[in-house]
């Protein structure tokens, strides 16, 4: 037997890694492209040359030419920080994705799976039921009570689903899915005793971007960087786990550790997405598995193209439901699901059992 | 690394070994003992088989060995390294395939996974490209070993199991139940390549199920029965123990022996014997 070639076929440090090398500068312009578009595109119509001018003002840079108070506002506490949220929200529902596929070592995982959509309904329904989810106030409490249900139904599930120090894969999910169950039909019964608050709530639970600004971002985006972090750090665990708990262990995993912070790392992300964004749904499912297409199953690089693939996409979903035809804008969510859903289908059945790890 | 290794010392020994473990429904609910005061040595070199019916211990066993789990009392050494206080030595001189958890990633190609491996275990780029076409050459994969292992039969993903399992040259080999689930042809090409395994100075400890295939592979067994040891030593002495009137005249099989060492024959143990 010859020996192998040493050479640039040889990376063994990143598998699956010689595929496509090129794909995240790539998908990080694209992703620049998409944030640039956002911020020039709005109702308003404000030039290029003034959109630019703000911007630069915005960060410091000496001011040139000329504009309004209003448009001066308008691109700087209404489409910047709405575009970075985007941003945000994507990548974290995407990231967030990837953990949990990975982890559950299930294709159907997403973000929502172990209860973290149903607590931020619980927790935004219980503010705007209560009625502090009305005026500047709301733009503040909304987010934390999602915030802190989301984190508070995790929690129950992780607790439900332990045993000793470690929470079985088999037992999170179905954890997840009684808590979800339970607090969905709480949430039903406080919309329907909610009275005129109802709307509100049904909004809030369609997800979307209006009305958002940097309190939301600045909420979320520290979350969600710090959540991709602890997932990076965990990644080499989370493709020994991907293999069973056993094989893991061998490799000299702390099973129990690993799993319990990759959970806290994919948890926080969707967390801090849903409670900014409400819910939008299949950015979470869809993206990691197109990635893992794109990729390959190893999961730091599937994190990181996740996450500019989910950025990239919300970007461009919230593009569109702004710019939907009759003048009135679209919750995003909507917006997601009704195209995610038959794209994903259609993947689904071209790639068949292609998907999974 | 693959020099001659000290053929003095055991490649595994355990002392006195008891595992309890808690369980928490069905018939047996309490303490379950799946290993009671075990004491075993297994010689360096060779393939040493496990054989037991369900529930005999065999799968706990071997997860001592490979530090998956600690054991309630005794004292677990492999390669003389103790397994309660240097777990991490221990895993990087053992080399593992486990029943019933996919141990390959379908979604690469059989060298990608060879290399990934190889780079877990600290193998410098060169080193590892090397080294993964040897051993995909020692299974036979060296041909298709650039599709992805979604494509490969049953046998041929076992087969990369395997390979993936010594890609860092371990000295000890620990395999549950390696044929298992597997079709009659695959059985046998995973069957010849556990010879060719054990050579070079590896030891190869492997459970299985299979009388003929412990008759056939294994220099020496244990017998377990009820997480008790029953019998242990090479094949031959074993087989010539269980000599009675009733197998007289024919050539004597490890059955023979698990049938005179425990009055009952593996198939009825099976029924009794299986834990939860």
């Amino acid at each position: 037997m010859s020996p192998a070639p040493p050479g640039p076929d040889v990376r063994p440090a990143a598998f699956g890694g010689r595929r496509r090398p090129y794909l995240e500068a790539a998908m990080l312009a694209a992703l620049l492209v998409a944030l640039g578009f956002s911020i020039a595109t709005g109702p308003a119509r404000i030039p290029l040359v003034t959109v630019v001018g703000v911007l630069a003002a915005g960060i410091g840079l000496p001011q040139w030419g000329s504009w309004s108070e209003a448009a001066s506002a308008i691109v700087w506490d209404l489409r910047v920080p709405r575009a970075l949220l985007a941003l945000t929200v994507g990548a974290g529902l995407a990231g967030s994705g990837t953990v949990f596929q990975g982890l559950l070592r299930n294709p159907l995982a997403d973000p929502l799976i172990i209860g973290v959509s149903a607590g931020a309904a619980f927790g935004a329904t219980l503010a705007i039921t209560a009625g502090l989810g009305a005026g500047a106030l709301g733009m503040v409490t909304i987010p934390l009570f999602a915030f802190a249900g989301a984190v508070g139904a995790m929690a129950l599930v992780y607790g439900l689903a332990r045993r000793g120090s470690d929470a079985p894969v088999e037992d999170l999910i179905l954890a997840g899915i009684a808590v979800s169950a339970f607090l969905a039909a709480v949430v039903s019964w406080m919309q329907i005793s909610g009275g005129e608050s109802l709307q509100r709530v049904l909004f809030w639970l369609m997800g979307g971007l209006s009305g958002r600004s940097w309190p939301h971002l600045a909420m979320a985006a520290p979350i969600v960087a710090a959540g991709i972090c602890l997932a990076w750090l965990f990644g080499r665990d989370l493709n020994l786990l991907m293999l069973g708990d056993e094989s893991a262990r061998s490799m000299g995993v702390s099973v129990a550790t690993a799993r319990l912070l990759l959970v806290v790392a994919g948890g926080m992300m969707a967390a801090a997405a849903v409670a900014s964004a409400g819910l939008i749904g299949f950015v979470g499912l869809i993206v990691p598995h197109l990635m893992r297409l794109v990729v390959g199953p190893e999961n730091r690089r599937l994190l990181l193209a996740s996450v500019l693939g989910g950025a990239i996409l919300l970007l461009v979903a919230d593009l569109a439901a702004r710019s939907a035809p009759g003048g009135a804008e679209l919750p995003v969510g909507i917006l997601t699901a009704a195209l995610g859903a038959p794209f994903f289908l259609v993947v689904l059945l071209r790639e068949r059992r292609r998907f999974w790890t | 690394m693959t020099a001659e290794r000290a053929k003095a010392s055991p490649a595994v020994e355990l002392e006195g070994v008891t595992r309890r473990f808690q369980a928490r429904s069905g018939a047996q609910k309490g303490e379950v003992v799946a290993l009671s005061g075990l004491s075993l040595s297994v010689p360096a070199g060779g393939i040493y088989g496990l054989l037991g019916p369900n529930g005999a211990g065999k799968t706990t066993l071997l997860r001592l060995v490979s530090t998956i789990l600690p054991p309630s009392e005794g004292r677990v050494s492999v390669l003389g390294i103790d397994a309660l206080r240097h777990p991490d030595r221990v895993r990087r001189s053992v080399g593992l395939v486990l029943g019933g958890e996919r141990s390959v990633y379908w979604r690469l190609t059989g060298r990608e996974n060879l290399l990934y491996a190889a780079s877990l275990h600290d193998l410098p780029g060169g080193v590892a490209g090397r080294r993964a076409e040897e051993v995909l050459g020692q299974v036979g994969l060296l041909e298709r070993c650039d599709d992805l292992v979604e494509r490969y039969s049953s046998g041929m993903r076992q087969r990369l199991a395997l390979a993936r399992a010594i890609v860092h040259d371990p000295p000890l080999l620990v395999l549950d139940e390696p044929t298992a689930g597997l079709d009659p042809h695959a059985a046998v090409e995973v069957r010849a390549l556990l010879g060719a395994m054990a050579g070079g100075g590896r030891t190869v400890l492997m459970a299985t199920h299979n009388m003929e295939e412990a008759d056939r592979l294994c220099s020496a067994v244990a017998i377990l029965d009820r997480g008790r040891l029953i019998a242990e030593g090479p094949t031959e002495v074993l087989k010539e123990r269980s000599r009675t009137a009733r197998s007289a005249g024919r050539g004597l099989t490890l059955e023979d022996a698990f049938l005179s060492l425990t009055g009952r024959s593996l198939a009825a143990a099976d029924e009794v014997g299986a834990l939860p």
